[in-house]
């Protein structure tokens, strides 16, 4: 019998004291039992690059030089950012740039998880920034390591899984070997790409297959800030619900004959808040709706492969979706959504007229490969803009982008893939044309 | 019983084995350090260059303490004749501050933060036993790092006469007999571009530079050990030219070009006898900020002085002409090590200069620094280091010195 003095003071007896004991012990064990269990299967994988490339650029200006459409003001034409500050002349650029992955998988019972480490340039500082010229950035991007996938998946069934964390969201539909700079430069003109995201994934697939999937996410919805010149408001975005995203994909895989197919689509909703804070009933409310779908499909037939993708969509960058272009040439225009004034001159009150953006995008990449160590690749992009607001529509000029490459596998594990493409941004003021080459060299672990 | 047969089930749990290809490595380092600056002042104040505001506030000794993690962890691969390392590391932003004018000394000491920083990211292919192939991110081959000065993770004495051109993404090739008593490296970089001294600008023009051709670094090794005696010595050199493109912003039928060049040439030996290893730098180039060789110094002095204007060259669109810099720079360093446990070590560095520009050598001092310090390792894997050491950055304007100490701990693994 236990012998209690009173509530705060007790003495256990050796039999109820040796019952604790084998309680700690057996609650010890098992905890180790399951950390050992859920800490015996790791695996760490990498995979570095590094490419060199030379770029040559060209801008076009007419006689208004100075006269340039600023992006950061959005309603009028701004005589004080000036593309003259770039040079008429072809000039070059010669960059040495890192990339690829890292990352460690952990497997445990029906769990997996992954953390994964990525080398890329800090693209979005400078993207969004509206008066960065072209060769600062190529010169002022950095080199950072990212977190890229952070994420655990539970496969509940042999057909369901619930994945949480930061990964891919369902809409990503890349698929070119574009090799310049990060590997992922298609992915502005011709495919669907939106950089890994926090999300809870619902997956349901085929148990005998891999090629049969569907996916359904629920995605943090991402915000963009109206810029415009009237200081008397501020603008911030609210969010309510998350951004939800399906695809649906399938397809065959033999020796001679492939094909696979997806289609995707996404949507989100989220209120842009103009607010005078000198005046606080003078505040509007806006919805922006922002959606995409597209389909990607693709076929092999021997050596020959073939992948065509196509997507549109409105208010794209406010989105997530990877727009503009790697060069700082910021085509915007056609993929946020803009309030203006209904004329051209500075209005101090509210409502101003709101605007959607609207663009279509189409990529095709063809791959040959007659051998193991031998492989050719060629690509074309294109994305036509439109926009509710006609003075950006009537100055987008359809954005045309090409590659072709050859990669050869050296050893199994060295590639090298030399390159050649360009990216012609339209005869607009201010905007222009990049021709490119260099090589891309890494090997895989 | 039911212990017993809950310990047999542990020890038959399936434990999966781990890749044998790839391993993890890291050190962490914390530091502590207080550091007494002073700042040379002459004449008035160029509020054209600095402003007043600046300076003011720096005229007295101060004494500023700061404690700070400092430290790399990373993975290496290998697979048959391939070896890849990703390494992490967590430092001062040094660079954050570095173009922004309204950075100053204890303002900046407050404002460093700790980041994430890449160091390596690079794969390696021994194509032969002679032969390697380098791609990615790793120290360059002019690197001499012969001082284990600890303050502020031991980056500060690297521009005391340490030839130290850091880490970039490069293409390397390696060649050395496969004893490793003679190597010789060569690589490929990206060229390094500045703006330059705003001084000289004209308000017309906007400056940048044009690459066409990477950046060339090299150096030849010997390397000896026997018995209580070794030698380790290597010369390097590197060369870089770019374009220099004054674009007229109001007309831009004026845009202007020139060249720039940039080249360092350098020497390193480290010694060993006995307890005893003494090491000497030495190198010389133009233009080294330029070039991209580690100058000024941990507090960023130089960002508001007239100090770093001998490492960069400057343009003078009236004549048209284009103004360099040279600067001359050595070290001498002795570590005395009687016993595993214990070590002890001394550095002295030289910076001297000179540029086209009269105005700017005029301005120029020599930079003298100097460290010791003593080190005890506990447990083989941990340094507790106590330093003292002083930096001298002449006596001219916006100049001055600065005494620290305070030590590090340091955990390898």
């Amino acid at each position: 019998m236990d012998t209690y003095t009173n509530r705060n003071q007790y003495t256990p007896n050796k039999s109820l004291r040796s019952g604790i004991m084998k309680k700690v012990l057996f609650t010890f064990a098992l905890f180790t039992l399951v950390t050992l269990t859920i800490a015996a299967d790791v695996d760490v994988y990498g995979k570095l690059r590094l490419g060199t490339w030379w770029v040559r650029s060209e801008r076009f200006f007419d006689d208004s030089i100075g006269l340039i459409f600023d992006t950061s003001s959005n309603n009028s034409i701004d005589t004080s950012v000036n593309y003259a500050s770039d040079s008429l002349s072809p000039f070059y650029d010669n960059t040495f740039v890192p990339s690829g992955y890292a990352g460690v998988l952990f497997k445990a019972n029906q769990f997996e998880g992954c953390v994964e480490f990525a080398v890329l340039y800090s693209l979005y500082d400078v993207e969004l920034h509206g008066n960065t010229t072209t060769r600062y950035i190529l010169q002022k991007r950095k080199y950072a390591p990212i977190v890229n996938k952070w994420f655990a998946t539970w496969h509940m069934t042999d057909m369901l899984s619930l994945k949480f964390g930061q990964d891919y969201t369902p809409t990503t539909t890349l698929k070119s070997n574009k090799a310049l700079w990060y590997e992922l430069e298609y992915a502005n003109i011709g495919a669907i790409y939106s950089e890994p995201k926090p999300m809870f994934e619902l997956s349901i697939h085929d148990p005998n297959s891999s090629l049969f999937e569907c996916k359904v996410a629920a995605v943090k919805t991402d915000t963009f800030l109206f810029l415009d010149d009237n200081l008397l408001y501020d603008h911030t975005g609210e969010t309510k619900v998350p951004k939800l995203e399906l695809s649906v994909s399938g397809g065959f895989e033999g020796d001679i004959f492939g094909i696979n197919g997806k289609l995707v689509g996404g949507f989100q909703r989220y209120s842009n808040v103009t607010f005078n804070p000198e005046k606080v009933k003078d505040s509007v409310r806006t919805d922006v709706d922002c959606f995409v779908f597209g389909a990607d499909v693709g076929m092999k037939l021997g050596m020959v492969g073939l992948q065509v993708n196509m997507f549109t969509g409105q208010n794209m960058g406010p989105y997530g979706i990877l727009v503009g272009d790697p060069f700082g040439f910021h085509q915007l225009d056609p993929y946020m959504q803009v309030y203006f004034p209904k004329d051209t001159q500075v209005h101090d009150t509210m409502p101003w007229e709101f605007f959607n953006s609207k663009a279509t995008q189409l990529g095709v990449a063809a791959i040959i490969k007659p051998t193991e160590w031998l492989k050719v690749e060629g690509g074309f992009g294109m994305a036509l803009g439109n926009h509710e607001f006609k003075a950006w529509k009537d100055m987008w000029e359809t954005t045309i982008s090409w590659y072709i490459q050859s990669e050869l596998k050296i050893f199994e594990q060295l590639l090298v893939t030399p390159e050649l493409g360009q990216y012609n941004y339209g005869p607009r003021i201010g905007f222009g044309r990049r021709l490119y080459w260099g090589c891309l060299i890494g090997v895989d672990f | 019983m039911r212990m017993r047969i809950f310990l047999a089930m542990m020890f038959a749990l399936p434990l999966s084995a781990m890749a044998a290809d790839f391993d993890f490595y890291g050190t962490i380092q914390m530091d502590a350090w207080w550091i007494r600056m002073e700042r040379f002042y002459e004449g008035t104040i160029d509020t054209s260059i600095n402003g007043d505001t600046v300076f003011k506030d720096d005229s007295i000794p101060v004494v500023t303490s700061s404690l700070f993690p400092e430290g790399k962890f990373g993975i290496k691969f290998n697979k048959d004749r391939f070896s890849g390392v990703v390494e992490f590391g967590i430092h001062n932003n040094v660079y954050r501050g570095l173009l922004a004018r309204d950075v100053f000394t204890r303002e900046y000491l407050k404002k460093r933060k700790n980041a994430l920083t890449l160091r390596k990211w690079y794969a390696e292919c021994n194509l032969t036993d002679f032969f390697t192939l380098t791609v990615g991110q790793t120290y360059l081959p002019g690197c001499f790092i012969v001082s284990n000065q600890a303050f502020f993770g031991g980056n500060s004495f690297l521009n005391s006469g340490c030839l130290y051109t850091g880490q970039h993404p490069m293409f390397q090739i390696t060649l050395g007999d496969p004893d490793g008593m003679f190597q010789g490296k060569l690589a490929f970089c990206q060229s390094d571009t500045f703006s330059l001294a705003a001084n000289e600008a004209n308000d017309d023009y906007k400056y940048v530079g044009e690459t066409k051709l990477p950046k060339i670094e090299g150096s030849l090794g010997f390397k000896l050990e026997k018995g209580i005696f070794s030698v380790d010595t290597r010369v390097a050199g590197g060369f870089q030219k770019y374009g220099f493109v004054g674009m007229n912003r109001v007309i831009p039928e004026k845009e202007a070009r020139t060249t720039v060049e940039a080249f360092v040439l350098g020497f390193t030996g480290a010694f060993k006898v006995w307890w005893f290893s003494p090491s000497i730098n030495l190198f010389y180039g133009k233009n080294l900020g330029i070039y991209g060789v580690y100058v000024g110094d941990a507090f960023r002095w130089w960002q508001e002085s007239d100090y770093i204007r001998i490492f960069f060259p400057s343009f003078d669109p009236l004549k048209n002409k284009m103004n360099n810099g040279t600067a001359l720079e050595m070290n001498a360093v002795l570590n005395i090590k009687p016993m595993d446990l214990f070590s002890v070590e001394g550095g002295i560095g030289y910076v001297t200069g000179d540029h086209d520009n009269a105005a700017f050598s005029h301005l120029w001092n020599p930079q003298v620094s100097w460290y010791g310090q003593t080190t005890f390792t506990f447990f083989e894997v941990l340094d507790i280091t106590a330093e003292l050491g002083q930096y001298v950055f002449g006596p001219y304007f916006g100049g001055g010195r600065y005494l620290y100490w305070g030590t590090a701990m340091t955990a390898e693994f």
